[in-house]
């Protein structure tokens, strides 16, 4: 029950929703609306951003889980997109795998290696967790490079168009099936991440998150959190590795480098750590900000011609400057910054 | 016999310049206890600083008068850009969550990149490093083992640094106030230290070897891209906790071990058992060197010689 003084749950069942609220079922309605009118309402063009963004919330929100929720900062996040693309990509050419397993392989397989490359979380923390991490993603990432054997020497891997079981995907249609295809599995992967935050394994990853030593004390395996989190973390980035794969019907190791790991991580810098709706916003505001800052160099083209030739220095002075803005002045982020918005409207007229 | 011998003289070769950069990390990050990621950029602008000051200043001469002279130019660059970052980049984050710095480090480190790319004229490709006469001769010879000049000339490079940030830090009356900050920068301060002036005199020592590093360099592979800086800078890290970060003995040390351990790796990795040979070689001699962060880092967090402050949260 929402009152100006706060939310009271009267039942257990009612604590356990995850909507408490009429303004949040009403909210729901709301975006499942838009969701499922975006596609006839949207030209190619911006669909094919919206689809962008569904696989980078699900990469956003996996890393999000590692570094918001359990608090081991990592850099590696490209590396494990680039398995999950590579496994998804190899299993469904080279072998004949059709595309939903190969997908499930690409996770399985991410997640193995995600929990090899956490191992070092058992020893470290903080920056030199993020060092390890780094040092990991550019292990994955060379490997990638140089192993020939994975493009056959050819320097990328070719992905055919996507296939699902004599479904296909047609050229004009594209953006508008891959909507459909993304949709869900983005919202299925949304939900089940809000989830885990509701069972013990989540709680003890955020135990972790604030005082290791307390949390051990209390019974939680160190260890077994942490390997955890990695795991999961990176079985979404190879979940989202995997579509954008098939999506983007190429898969090169130029794709995975350093600075995805970085745009991630701003994603859910921006968005809010330790907040799944956060990596959603994130991964949004990361996403959008790049075409927006090219349509208003276009826009601004008679009054400042130059801007249109620096725009990929601007782009990234522009991500830059919101990752440490953001992290100077809210450092939760996005989310943060709705639930202050919501707390002014539910108090209103009362201050405080 | 001379094989070995000949991979030892790589390794050390190798290692001056791991050194030479990795001192750079170490002296920040025992100052501000921030790892300064940028610091690769800082030593691929010196490089870039002297091939400018001897096509733009020097007129191209190649005697051997022009090598202080190219050596002050790359040293002024990178000395001035490491202070110039120090000032917008990362003074105002000091009190900031320490993700912060981290990040903007690496950001800091896609601007100079492309910066060098965009500005300075033909970056976009490799470009030809001054060959100096006396520096780039014909190699020496002694029984089998071949030492190149410009080798020498890094390591001797190594050997005068170090020995002149020895007698800074432990001589001089600024070297001691960095010992002291590094210690207890609020009790430093306490002593009428000015830490700030102290944590610009760590990044300037950083950026004056990270120059030097610069120009050996460029004399040994005979050219230059804006590329170099990122792997240079991410393997003098490894050189720099190899060491114990924070210990500028260490950083030598790590630097100099890692150099000598890579280029034994790539001599006898090609030897290895079960097809593993194919991951031997120059061409993944990187991936076995961050192999061998990640275990330093796991296993021996404060390094070979043990880091002043061992810090791991």
């Amino acid at each position: 029950m929402a009152t100006a003084t706060g939310i009271y749950h009267r039942t257990y069942k009612a604590e356990l929703a995850l909507r408490h609220t009429k303004a949040e079922f009403a909210r729901l309605i709301i975006m499942a609306a838009a969701l499922v009118a975006a596609p006839s309402v949207l030209d190619s063009y911006w669909l094919g951003i919206v689809n962008t963004i569904l696989i980078a919330v699900i990469g956003a929100v996996g890393l999000n889980i590692l570094v918001g929720f359990t608090g081991q900062i990592s850099l590696g996040q490209g590396g494990f997109l680039a398995v999950g693309a590579f496994t998804s990509a190899l299993l469904s050419t080279r072998a004949g795998l059709p595309v939903p397993l190969s997908l499930i392989a690409a996770v399985l397989v991410t997640a193995v290696i995600g929990a090899m490359f956490g191992l070092p979380a058992l020893r470290l923390k903080g920056l030199y967790l993020a060092i390890a991490t780094l040092a990991s993603q550019e292990i994955i990432l060379f490997v990638v490079k140089r192993w020939g054997f994975l493009t056959e020497d050819k320097g990328y891997v070719d992905v055919p168009r996507l296939n699902i079981f004599g479904w296909q995907i047609e050229r004009e249609t594209f953006e508008t099936q891959w909507y459909w295809v993304l949709l869900p599995i983005t919202i299925l992967a949304v939900l089940a991440a809000r989830n885990i935050f509701r069972t013990g394994l989540g709680r003890s990853f955020m135990a972790v998150r604030d005082q290791d030593i307390a949390a051990e004390a209390i019974g939680v395996n160190l260890t077994r959190a942490k390997v955890t989190a990695f795991a999961v973390s990176s079985g979404f980035a190879g979940l989202a590795g995997g579509l954008a794969a098939h999506y983007t019907e190429i898969v090169t190791w130029e794709r995975y480098t350093l600075d995805v790991s970085v745009l991630y991580l701003a994603m859910i810098i921006v968005g809010g750590l330790g907040s799944v709706a956060g990596s959603v916003y994130g991964a949004i505001f990361m996403m959008v900000l790049p075409p927006i800052l090219t349509d208003l160099a276009e826009a601004l083209q008679d009054t400042a011609p130059f801007l249109s030739d620096q725009l990929p220095a601007i782009k990234n002075a522009v991500f830059g400057l919101a990752i440490i803005v953001f992290l100077l002045v809210e450092p939760r982020g996005l989310d943060r910054i709705w639930s202050r918005v919501k707390d002014y409207v539910r108090f209103w007229p009362f201050r405080y | 016999m001379d094989l070995f011998m000949q991979q030892l003289v790589n390794g050390v070769t190798l290692g001056s310049l791991y050194a030479l950069i990795a001192v750079g990390y170490t002296v920040v990050y025992g100052i501000v206890q921030l790892i300064n990621f940028a610091h690769g950029e800082v030593f691929m602008i010196g490089a870039f600083g002297a091939l400018g000051t001897w096509s733009y200043l020097l007129g191209e001469s190649t005697s051997i008068w022009v090598l202080p002279i190219m050596i002050i130019g790359a040293v002024a660059a990178s000395t001035g850009t490491a202070v110039i970052m120090e000032r917008f980049a990362y003074r105002p984050l000091r009190h900031a969550p320490r993700l912060a710095p981290l990040i903007t480090a690496i950001g800091v480190s896609v601007f100079l990149q492309e910066a060098v790319r965009l500005f300075y004229p033909g970056a976009k490709s490799k470009l030809p490093f001054p060959q100096i006469d006396v520096v780039t001769g014909p190699a020496f010879k002694l029984g089998g083992v071949v030492i190149q000049r410009a080798a020498l000339f890094t390591v001797i490079a190594l050997v005068i640094c170090a020995l002149l940030l020895w007698l800074f830090v432990n001589r001089t009356k600024l070297g001691r106030g960095m010992l002291a900050v590094s210690q207890d920068p609020d009790t430093a301060r306490l002593m009428g230290i000015n830490v700030d002036r102290i944590i610009v005199v760590a990044f300037a020592l950083g950026a004056i070897l990270a120059g030097v590093a610069g120009v050996a360099q460029g004399l040994q592979n005979s050219n230059i891209d804006f590329r170099i800086g990122f792997l240079a800078g991410l393997k003098a890290f490894t050189a720099a906790v190899l060491g114990g970060i924070g210990n500028i003995e260490g950083a030598v040390v790590g630097g100099l071990v890692l150099g000598v351990v890579e280029a034994l790796v790539t001599q006898y990795t090609q030897y290895l058992p079960f097809g593993l040979s194919a991951f031997g070689g120059s061409s993944w001699k990187d991936v076995w060197t961050f192999a061998l962060l990640i275990l330093v880092l796991v296993f021996r967090p404060q390094g070979l010689m043990g880091a002043r402050v061992v810090d791991r949260a």
